[in-house]
């Protein structure tokens, strides 16, 4: 999966992902726009940029919901995976809708005058909350994200760093919420958009919570008090071709394997995204990432040939129907 | 105080943007053996986040150097 | 690999029958709610107000007055006079108080409000005879919001309010002049050019204030036919 960079791998399912995504964004946006026009028709229309601006704004909005909703969704049913499988694509088509909004922002509001339009906006804010700014700061993390989305990058930053830079998008995702709350939503009546706002936020949250308690009722945890070979569970507590996931605090986190009935242990770290391997299935008798389909031999943790992706592999024993890990990798 | 933010941010991403042009150009290779190989379209995907993160890429970048020059 | 049974999803391959069932579920369902909201949040936007920008100029004669800030006085009513983009005319027509003079432009219309987008003007020489009405200072106290007038209009729909404050603020120090528009706790509408004591454009200091609710106590008055709001820079506060 390494052998050579090319733009984008494309396959049926990105092009069909792409193409959906991109169909919503123009059906929201379309929709948005003319029922603004049709609303508040003249002497009191809304200026068409004004408009405009707000509708990739409310648009960058929703889909930095979705965005974010696909990571725990898959883990809560992995049906939901496929969604998952190109999100990084619609994160990217995600930023330039945000880009598009602040841009608009910027050379509408912020042109024309005396200052440099950038100055002009972000210098606005008097003594309150400064909103421009805080928008500006999460537009600057969702470009270094985007511009990073490449595989290129998961293999030269290493995907530790890459996943933790990422992970920005939780604080850039909380300026957003108080760009909209201190800014666009002071000048709106009614409660509709508090309330929607509220509604995002809760939903996102309990879908993490929700996502986090069920991991930890399918996972095997240890405390790290216990030194030497771990207990895990009976061998026949890991469905076939499936793998369980031991946690032990202050270690990688580990995927126990059953493929076709001799059981192996890999680090449930994907080499390529960090993607939770131990969630995965065994086809063609390599363990198969759910996230972009990364696979390993179970016995040796090498990806087959031509790729060269390898992670560390555990050692393992059954006694009398039970498996026991040894936490420490081969090879030291 | 926000107009030397804005300043520093523009001085740091222009160092970024020459950087990355000049590291595409012929550089990026030392990155990783896989570039070679890769269209040069790739290479124009890889700029932006060489822009933004043009330290990180200039210390792998001399760190590369003194690797391959040792024997 | 086969299509049923449990086999998980992987990008490469063919996606497995359960998957693509919660996807024909899930896809039409995130567009349906994606248009729904879409129309809830067009529909639920306040109306900007009526306010025309014409978009062929006309000629207007009257009499220039600079203070508080450059309109021109005429048998219509007061028409304030702005330049193309965030920039006031105090420049254009300085040393020229009293003047017949007559402005081509574009016209900006609101709540029988009127300012001029400049394309030029020419002295003229002619008695111009403009009975505009004057009206004795009295004092007032309102609650409101100090505005650019000429986004306010009708150069920006809406050109009001927080989400408008850094447009406001750039036209405002570009010599746009500043008009305040409220009402008095007895819920009478006041509207007036604000003028500061001892300052031909709005201050900086105030500059926060810019888009907020305030509240501002001193005299109103109409002065050759515009209306004018007279304060110093303390008698501008932020409102409760």
């Amino acid at each position: 999966m390494s052998n050579r960079y090319v733009l984008v791998q494309w396959n049926r399912h990105k092009k069909i992902y792409d193409i959906v995504t991109l169909a919503g964004m123009v059906l929201f946006l379309t929709v948005y726009v003319g029922a603004g026009m049709i609303r508040h028709q003249s002497p009191s229309e809304i200026s068409p940029p004004i408009l405009l601006m707000r509708g990739f704004g409310v648009l960058s909005i929703v889909m930095l919901h979705i965005i974010l909703s696909i990571g725990p969704l898959a883990r809560i049913d992995e049906r939901f995976s496929p969604l998952l499988y190109n999100r990084r694509h619609l994160g990217v088509m995600f930023f330039f809708a945000a880009f598009l909004h602040g841009f608009l922002v910027v050379g509408f509001y912020g042109g024309f005058g005396s200052v440099n339009p950038l100055s002009a906006i972000l210098n606005s804010s008097g003594g309150g909350v400064p909103y421009e700014l805080l928008g500006f700061m999460a537009l600057i993390i969702f470009f270094v994200m985007a511009a990073t989305s490449h595989d290129f990058w998961l293999a030269n930053l290493g995907h530790r760093f890459w996943k933790a830079m990422h992970m920005c998008v939780y604080a850039a995702y909380t300026l957003v919420v108080l760009h909209v709350a201190f800014g666009a939503m002071q000048d709106k009546q009614g409660a509709v958009t508090p309330a929607l706002l509220a509604l995002g936020v809760v939903w996102l949250g309990g879908l993490h919570i929700t996502a986090g308690l069920k991991q930890r009722k399918a996972d095997v945890a240890v405390a790290e008090a216990d030194a030497g070979w771990i207990d895990v569970c009976e061998v026949s507590e890991i469905p076939t071709s499936r793998a369980r996931v031991v946690r032990q605090a202050g270690h990688e986190a580990i995927a126990v394997v059953n493929n076709e009935g001799t059981i192996t242990a890999m680090s449930n770290v994907c080499a390529h995204q960090g993607g939770p391997l131990g969630e995965g299935q065994v086809i063609d008798g390599c363990l198969t990432c759910p996230w972009h389909g990364y696979q390993y031999d179970p016995a040796t943790g090498c990806s087959p040939p031509p790729y060269t992706e390898r992670v560390r592999t555990y050692e393992i024993r059954v006694e009398g129907g039970r498996v026991l890990l040894n936490p420490e990798p081969r090879g030291g | 105080m926000i107009d030397v933010l804005l300043i520093v941010i523009g001085v740091y991403f222009a160092i970024g943007v020459v950087f990355a042009v000049v590291v595409a150009a012929g550089p990026i290779k030392s990155f990783d053996s896989v570039v070679a190989d890769s269209p040069l379209r790739f290479r124009f995907i890889a700029t932006p986040g060489m822009a933004a993160l043009w330290p990180i890429m200039a210390g792998k970048l001399v760190g590369a150097k003194n690797t391959s020059r040792e024997p | 690999m086969d299509n049923s049974g449990d086999t998980i999803y992987v990008g490469y391959l063919p996606v497995p029958k359960r998957y693509i069932a919660l996807l024909r579920f899930v896809v039409p369902v995130l567009a349906g709610a994606a248009v729904g909201l879409s129309l809830v949040l067009a529909f639920t936007t306040r109306s900007p107000g009526q306010a025309v920008w014409m978009a062929e100029a006309s000629a207007h004669a009257g009499i220039l007055r600079e203070r508080p800030y450059p309109f021109l006085e005429t048998t219509d009513g007061p028409m304030l006079l702005v330049e193309p983009g965030k920039f006031g005319s105090i420049n254009r027509f300085k040393g020229l108080e009293g003047s017949a003079i007559r402005v081509r432009g574009t016209l900006l219309e609101r709540d029988g409000w009127r300012a001029i987008e400049l394309l030029g003007h020419e002295l003229i020489n002619e008695e111009l005879e403009i009975n505009s009405i004057a009206q004795e200072a009295t004092e007032v106290v309102a609650i409101g919001e100090i505005l650019d007038s000429k986004c306010y209009l009708g150069a920006m729909k809406p050109g009001q309010g927080r989400s408008h404050r850094a447009c406001a603020i750039l036209c405002l120090r570009g010599g746009i002049p500043p008009l305040f528009v409220g009402q008095t706790a007895a819920g009478e509408q006041v509207a007036g050019v604000l003028a500061i004591e001892n300052s031909d454009a709005l201050p900086e200091s105030l500059f926060s204030l810019v888009g907020e609710r305030i509240e501002i106590r001193g005299p109103i008055s109409i002065e050759n036919g515009l209306s004018v709001v007279r304060v110093t820079e303390q008698e501008v506060t932020l409102a409760d």
